[in-house]
């Protein structure tokens, strides 16, 4: 018994000496110093971050080569990083990856007590149902007992579960390590309805099932989508939040990667100019870059719109309406400070 | 820097037992998490016991039938070359299809299969195992046995020559000889490659995650993803299976 209880003790010795994640040089440094940028996206995520015909795809994985564009001047300079649920914040904290740019729900705790950092939202999301209609004519009130399949990991089933018992309603879940298994489960009736973010869901929909699926108009609550990055990286913080303003104000400026080179040599409008770096020799010295390097952005990778058409809405197979993903000027939710 | 203290926050899951109601305790991660470990030895517990009745039961059938024994151990072969993984896979997806064809069947008039569980309705609150659960009882049930069979027979066949001779003329009847000689010579010598058959299928159960049976496993990475306590929560779910395992082994040191 003795050398039984030595052994547990040595156990638990062992394993709670963990390694002290290094403080090391800022991130922003070392991405130069590397010259690329390893970016962690999700391992398939049509839309997001997907890998097809040899290349990675989507919005996630355009967050990461717009600001290889800017800061290494090349779009291209990515290495991607795949990863799963319980890999992604032990990556980003162990310096594995640069940016964690896999479609993660931003919030207060994982702001706050994971030593990483939220930056920008690039994608406004929510919350909602897929429902098994069966052929029927369906309101979600109607349905009061519900078996939901989720995926393991997801950090909104408490506000669903709450969102539900205020109406009244009882649901049992199913947790899902794997998408490919939870769409079969739901495919074949073990469970009516599927909840996650809705840009997900139409993904599953479009791709996976048939029109007995109904994405229910309720929204449970919102989820904003961006990327993290370890804390104690303003640079590299500050950098990625250009890079995003930069796409928000081209897109309001009417710049997009077609017509960058012409609106730069012919534009009189000051703030393009401003944009594309031929009004001040200095724009961008503040974030330690030269004054071309939202010109690289807009030509390398495009603007917002650009962005989100290319890869899930007009121009994609997915083809998502814009919604709350527009600007701020056309009844969407993405605004920019001032370039100035 | 490991910081466990996300333990006491209240859990943003919630995780279904049977029988034993634990989220009327609380409602923190730790009670998560226990609700996860009771899943998980709950399962390990019925598909052991299940499954070791069943192996003896098969044992006794073979041990004196050498064609019977021929046509088992072709069938066993076939089960033993499958990865595990691939056993619950076939069980969850079989069994869904099977109740989206027949939608519900009754057992004899005692219990209720269909899409969403089994039922048995004669106890006070009535049963209700769930899906998964069942799926992963029958295929690590199902798994185990021939290997279990396998145990049994092989420690049956290392029995002196001389020894059954000698039992021939103590006891008479079939029957009586196995019960009270073959069977507990069997069981003392299979004792400890009995138990890591159950340790086996204990770490086997963390595939629960896969066809999303509420096990610790499962718990451990909805907790680990919430809160992002990645290393703490791993460092917790090996310190069980570590420590549990150790327990079940020491069985077969005795």
């Amino acid at each position: 018994m003795k050398r039984f209880l030595q052994v547990i003790a040595f156990a638990i010795a062992a394993v709670t000496v963990s390694p002290a994640f290094s403080q090391s040089e800022e991130v922003l440094t070392r991405i130069k110093k590397n010259d690329y940028i390893n970016c962690g996206v999700h391992t398939d995520l049509p839309g997001f971050s997907s890998f097809s015909t040899g290349t990675w795809k989507g919005i996630d994985v355009d967050m990461c080569r717009a600001v290889a564009a800017a800061v290494l001047g090349d779009a291209n300079k990515v290495k991607y990083v795949p990863l799963t649920i319980s890999q992604r914040f032990v990556s980003l904290q162990t310096d594995q990856v640069d940016i964690l740019s896999r479609n993660v729900t931003l919030g207060f705790t994982r702001d706050t007590q994971l030593g990483l950092s939220n930056t920008i939202f690039n994608y406004y999301d929510a919350f909602g149902f897929l429902v098994n209609t069966k052929g029927k004519k369906i309101s979600l009130d109607k349905l009061n007992k519900l078996t939901i399949c989720t995926l393991t990991g997801s950090s909104l089933i408490q506000p669903t579960n709450d969102w539900l018992k205020t109406r009244k309603m009882t649901a049992s879940f199913v947790y899902f390590e794997n998408l490919e298994i939870l769409i079969k489960a739901l495919k074949m009736g073990r469970c009516n309805a599927y909840t996650n973010d809705i840009s997900q869901l139409a993904i599953i929909k479009k791709v996976h099932l048939d029109n007995n699926f109904v994405i229910m108009p309720d929204v449970i609550i919102k989820s904003p989508l961006g990327p993290m990055v370890k804390s104690g990286n303003e640079q590299l913080r500050k950098t990625i939040a250009w890079v995003y303003y930069a796409q928000v104000t081209a897109e309001e400026l009417g710049v997009n990667s077609k017509n960058v080179d012409s609106m730069a040599s012919t534009s009189v409008v000051p703030d393009v100019q401003l944009l594309l770096g031929n009004k001040n020799p200095k724009f961008g010295s503040g974030l330690d870059l030269d004054a071309k390097w939202a010109y690289r952005v807009i030509s390398q990778v495009g603007n917002l719109e650009e962005v989100y058409e290319n890869n899930m809405g007009k121009n994609s197979s997915i083809n998502l309406p814009r919604g709350r993903n527009n600007l701020w000027s056309n009844g969407g939710l993405h605004y920019a400070p001032l370039i100035h | 820097m490991l910081d466990f203290s996300f333990l006491n926050s209240p859990a943003i899951l919630t995780v279904d037992t049977v029988f034993v109601n634990l989220s009327e305790y609380g409602s923190t991660y730790f009670f998560a998490l226990l609700s996860g470990l009771y899943n998980t030895l709950l399962l390990t517990a019925t598909t052991v016991s299940f499954s070791f009745v069943v192996s003896a039961a098969i044992f006794m059938l073979l041990h004196n039938n050498r064609a019977l024994c021929n046509t088992f151990s072709f069938l066993f072969s076939i089960i033993k070359v499958i990865p595990v993984l691939g056993v619950v896979v076939l069980m969850y997806f079989g069994y869904m299809y099977g109740m989206s064809v027949w939608e519900s069947v009754s057992i004899g008039g005692v219990a209720v299969l269909s899409m969403a569980g089994l039922t048995v309705p004669y106890f006070s609150n009535g049963i209700f195992l769930q899906t998964e659960f069942l799926c992963l009882f029958l295929a690590l049930s199902v798994y185990t046995i021939p290997f279990i069979v396998d145990i049994l027979m092989s420690a049956y066949q290392s029995m002196p020559a001389n020894n059954k001779k000698i039992s021939d003329t103590l006891v008479s009847g079939t029957i009586k000889k196995f019960t009270v000689i073959y069977f507990p010579y069997t069981i003392n010598r299979a004792r400890s490659a009995l138990t890591n058959q159950a340790v086996n299928l204990f770490k086997n159960s963390s595939l629960g995650v896969v066809i999303g049976y509420s096990e610790l496993t499962n718990v451990g990475i909805t907790t680990l993803s919430i809160t992002g306590k990645t290393i703490e929560c791993f460092i917790i779910m090996s310190l069980v299976y570590f420590i549990v395992s150790l327990i079940l082994s020491r069985f077969a040191n005795r």
